[in-house]
């Protein structure tokens, strides 16, 4: 059933009452895609939400909106939440909404595995704000240094929560990077080279390569911090002779390359916006691949620059201090294609267009804030202080919160049939591109002026009251905005003016398909000839390949192998299953039994090893379909 | 492209070469254990070379358990070259995080 | 084009892949390259704390002999599981079954010689609260032993589904992809007994 009309259904009575099962046991990678924007965005506006009261306790000096042990627990889950429900899983969002169709494919290599990634992202998530429930909420910041987060200076389960969840969650990203690593390697259109896949589904080759060499170092981190925490062990026991900066290092080596997982999809959004509505190819496609795998590369050796202040020393400092400002340049190579591909090129400012070429400008911004940390002296001076804040918010709102919205308003349609509206998606811009300004370009001179960040208050003496006023407007006026796109998005859902095959006159093969596609995506796989693929058969003047909703077959189109010329095409569709929501259930249970109790994880346990025979029993396809050529 | 799965694989490592690399790995473990202080082929002025004595020898049973049983020396280069970049990563990390704590903590 | 056959097990219809090699097979080469950034994380923290933290001399807490033993036990479950992936895949299924069989028995050996290693150590008051480094070892020893106990019932799991006709030459790649990762595990042992005991009790 179409995914569009499955969303637009669901909000009504009737189709709830249909469909939950059919979501449930869903195989189709793009109702996943779906099911995962819906999560995202919920724990965006739950996250949003903590901002907006940690701002009010901000507005002015020594307020008393919350305390200061609630302070800490908002900017904890607000980090922790931004960045591993939000902003980790926006690329699993957009491999699941489009991956497939851009290379050609009628499915992900491993559809079970895919829809097992959503389940434990959703028990993951629930998992780690269960503290709220309970009462008992992490507080020692996103980035959970020991020896705070250990169990003398964080007693409460609160911080058992965030280990467990953060936990099961690396397996939901990990389970989806390893599924796409193989659709991208094993499932392109015949003819779609390395070299001719289109620069979003580079983007997500190398983001997804990144979270399967660095989610690994993060378990470990978590794991020694799990261990000290419940079961005595003695990772960051300082009085055994353990050593908290080794917290640093791994968390680190992690977090590194994860900001640039939390990027590159960004990078790849921008590379398919920009050309697309300023109707030009990308600009220097090869050097384009070639920095974000420099990127990528060099993302794994700059880590301890979040540590410049613990103590290694000039030798130490000045070795990441240099590859830190070496990775300007392949991303300055990226932004000054993206400009050079809008010179010349006809723009139409639509609102993707919008949103793309703001967060360009303010990625720039938020990186040479980075540049400027980058060295170790001045870094001593920003290190915890709101330069820093600023510094991250612009790179990851400005962007990649910015670049999300210009993929959504791009491509929500083609998973729906709907478009967006244009009028209130200039507004909802409008209102963010000033919000977000407003909110996070003070905070660089808060930073200078030395106000320290996680702190609950400040003295009026500071000085810093007319700055943090200013601040908490422009929040509330950047939340405006998401509800305007909140209410623009709902509206299309229901009304939306249809979207049509290509919309916006796309150059790749995802435009070439119905809105929405049918489950199986392709009738007839593309056999394609060069990059920008749909472009080429616009350009030469052929009908759409991927079966058009005028229903004429296409002489042009190659047959793909095993399929009879002028005879039927065999499509074989993977079986809806429920055990990827039973095993992700498993490994969140198992979760709770170690905060709880011991048979609470064997009934864990025995959950996931059920799951797991009845996976391996289960026949993965549920049939095939005939179409006549 | 071609059907994978196609013909078996019965060029790659048979029961000879199986058992070929099997003398080799039980060679290389007795040397390995020998060069432990107190066993027959340790000596004091080995003591300052034993590290990449170890390392090596570790490193080429390695080498031939890849090579051989996981079939890398069969294969496509796709694979190696997955398992190699992994490697890379790793063994780097190792290196650093050892290096910093040796020299600068 | 062919009926997928009526046992679940039997291979999944796979139409061409882009390389040309099976999904599953790069999915478990993916795996592996994963798993070498986790145990590669946990060997460097135990190679750091050994050297730092004050603690018993390892050469008085290891039990070479004993340990060299079970060193050779797993590295011979690799012979055997290299031969048990030869069989299947010339289609010789009873001897595939008797090397499957084969190398759980070398596989849980292995476990009980570690169980055996662990138990004295606890018995002489080295357990993971020791100190940072035994800590580190532990938490190191016990996620391969881990990974080796997932290897012995995902082996036991194939040699009783090929009693079924569950694994015929055809679908040789389930037995394949075992071997891939039960080889891995055995090569990760590799490093630690190279690093951690034969290193580790020579010098820390």
């Amino acid at each position: 059933m179409a995914v569009g009309v499955g969303v637009a259904r669901g909000l009504t009575t009737a189709g709830l009452r249909q469909t939950v099962w059919e979501w449930v046991t869903t195989v189709d990678h793009k109702r996943i895609g779906v099911l995962y924007f819906w999560t995202v965005l919920f724990w965006f506006l739950l996250a949003g939400v903590q901002a907006l009261i940690m701002r009010l306790q901000l507005a002015r000096p020594e307020a008393g909106v919350v305390s200061p042990a609630v302070y800490n627990q908002l900017f904890t889950m607000h980090g922790t939440m931004m960045v591993f429900l939000v902003g980790t899983p926006i690329a699993s969002v957009f491999a699941n909404m489009v991956l497939p169709l851009m290379i050609g494919a009628r499915d992900v290599a491993f559809p079970r595995l895919n829809a097992l990634s959503y389940w434990i992202f959703l028990f993951g998530g629930l998992l780690l704000n269960a503290g709220w429930l309970a009462g008992q909420v992490f507080d020692a910041g996103w980035t959970g240094y020991a020896n705070v987060s250990t169990r003398p200076f964080s007693p409460g389960l609160g911080g058992d929560f965030w280990v467990m969840g953060l936990i099961v969650l690396g397996f939901s990203t990990m389970t989806s990077a390893f599924n796409f690593l193989v659709t991208i390697i094993n499932m392109r259109a015949p003819g779609m080279t390395f070299m001719r896949m289109p620069l979003m589904v580079w983007a997500l080759f190398i983001v997804f390569v990144l979270v399967i060499l660095a989610f690994p170092v993060l378990t470990v981190a978590l794991v020694f911090l799990w261990f000290d925490r419940l079961y005595g062990t003695r990772f960051f026991d300082a009085t055994a002779g353990g050593n908290v900066v080794l917290w640093q290092h791994l968390f680190w080596i992690f977090g590194h390359p994860e900001v640039y997982i939390l990027i590159l999809p960004a990078f790849g959004i921008l590379s398919e916006v920009i050309p697309t509505f300023s109707r030009k190819p990308i600009f220097g496609y090869a050097s384009m691949v070639l920095a974000m795998g420099v990127i990528a590369f060099l993302g794994f050796g700059v880590w301890a620059h979040h540590m410049f202040t613990v103590g290694m020393g000039p030798v130490g400092n000045f070795a990441f201090s240099l590859t830190t400002m070496l990775i300007a340049i392949p991303t300055g190579v990226k932004v000054f294609n993206w400009l050079a591909t809008m010179w010349g090129g006809q723009i139409r400012w639509k609102t993707p267009m919008l949103f793309a070429a703001s967060t360009v400008v303010l990625f720039v911004v938020g990186g040479l804030s980075g540049m400027m940390h980058a060295s170790p002296p001045i870094n001593t001076q920003h290190q915890d202080s709101y330069f820093v804040v600023a510094h991250f918010h612009y790179v990851l709102f400005g962007g990649l919160v910015m670049a999300l919205f210009a993929g959504l308003y791009y491509w929500l349609p083609k998973l729906t049939g709907r478009l967006l509206d244009e009028r209130l998606g200039k507004v909802h811009w409008a209102l963010t591109f000033i919000g977000f300004n407003l909110t996070f370009f003070p905070m660089h001179f808060l930073g200078a002026l030395g106000m320290p960040r996680r702190i609950y208050t400040y003295p009026a003496e500071a000085g810093w009251g007319g700055l943090n006023l200013l601040i908490t407007v422009g929040a509330y006026i950047t939340a405006l905005g998401v509800l305007v796109f909140a209410l623009n998005l709902l509206r299309s859902l229901r009304k939306g003016e249809p979207a049509g095959n290509d919309p916006w006159d796309g150059r790749t093969l995802e435009w070439s398909l119905p809105s929405p596609p049918p489950e199986y995506n392709f009738e007839r796989i593309p056999v394609v000839h060069g990059r920008d693929a749909w472009w080429e058969r616009k350009r030469k003047g052929r009908v759409p390949v991927g079966g058009g909703s005028d229903g004429n077959p296409n002489p042009h189109a190659t047959p793909a192998a095993g399929h009879t010329p002028g005879g039927t095409e065999e499509i074989h569709l993977p079986k809806p299953s429920v055990i990827p929501l039973i095993l992700a259930l498993g490994l969140a249970v198992a979760g709770v039994g170690v905060i709880y109790h011991p048979a609470v994880i064997a009934l864990g346990v025995a959950m996931t090893l059920g799951a797991i025979v009845a996976w391996a029993l289960e026949p993965p396809l549920r049939g095939t379909l005939h179409i006549r050529g | 492209m071609s059907q994978p799965n196609g013909t078996p694989e019965v060029h790659k490592a048979g029961p000879k070469t199986c058992a070929l690399v099997a003398l080799a790995l039980t060679v290389i473990t007795l040397v390995e254990v020998g060069l432990f202080p107190g066993y027959p082929l340790y000596t004091e002025a080995l003591r300052p070379a034993l590290i990449p004595l170890f390392l090596l020898l570790g490193a080429g049973k390695f080498a031939l358990v890849a090579a051989f049983y996981m079939h890398l020396k069969y294969d496509k280069p796709l694979f190696g070259g997955i398992f190699a970049f992994g490697m890379a990563v790793g063994i780097s990390i190792v290196v650093s995080l050892i290096t910093l704590f040796l020299y600068y903590h | 084009m062919e009926k997928a056959s009526a046992h679940p097990l039997a291979e999944a219809l796979h139409p061409p892949t882009s390389t040309g090699e099976d999904h599953r097979k790069v999915l478990m080469w993916l795996f592996l390259a994963s798993d070498v950034l986790f145990f590669g994380s946990l060997i460097g923290t135990f190679v750091v704390y050994a050297q730092r933290v004050p603690h018993t001399p390892l050469a008085e807490v290891f039990n070479i002999p004993l340990t060299t033993w079970s060193a050779f036990v797993l590295l011979m479950s690799s012979v055997t599981m290299a031969l048990a992936v030869w069989a299947a895949h010339s289609g010789k299924m009873r001897l595939m079954r008797f090397y499957l069989l084969a190398t759980v028995l070398l596989g849980i050996h292995f476990l009980a010689d570690q169980g055996f290693e662990f138990y004295h150590f606890v018995h002489d008051g080295f357990t993971p609260r020791t100190n940072p480094m035994a800590s580190a070892f532990f938490t190191l020893t016990g996620f391969h032993g881990a990974h080796v106990t997932v290897g012995v019932l995902w082996l036991l799991s194939l040699f009783l589904a090929s009693f079924r006709g569950g694994i015929t030459q055809r679908n040789a790649i389930w037995v394949e992809i075992a071997g891939l990762y039960w080889h891995f595990v055995d090569v990760v042992w590799i490093v630690i007994f190279a690093v951690v005991y034969l290193i580790g009790a020579s010098f820390w």
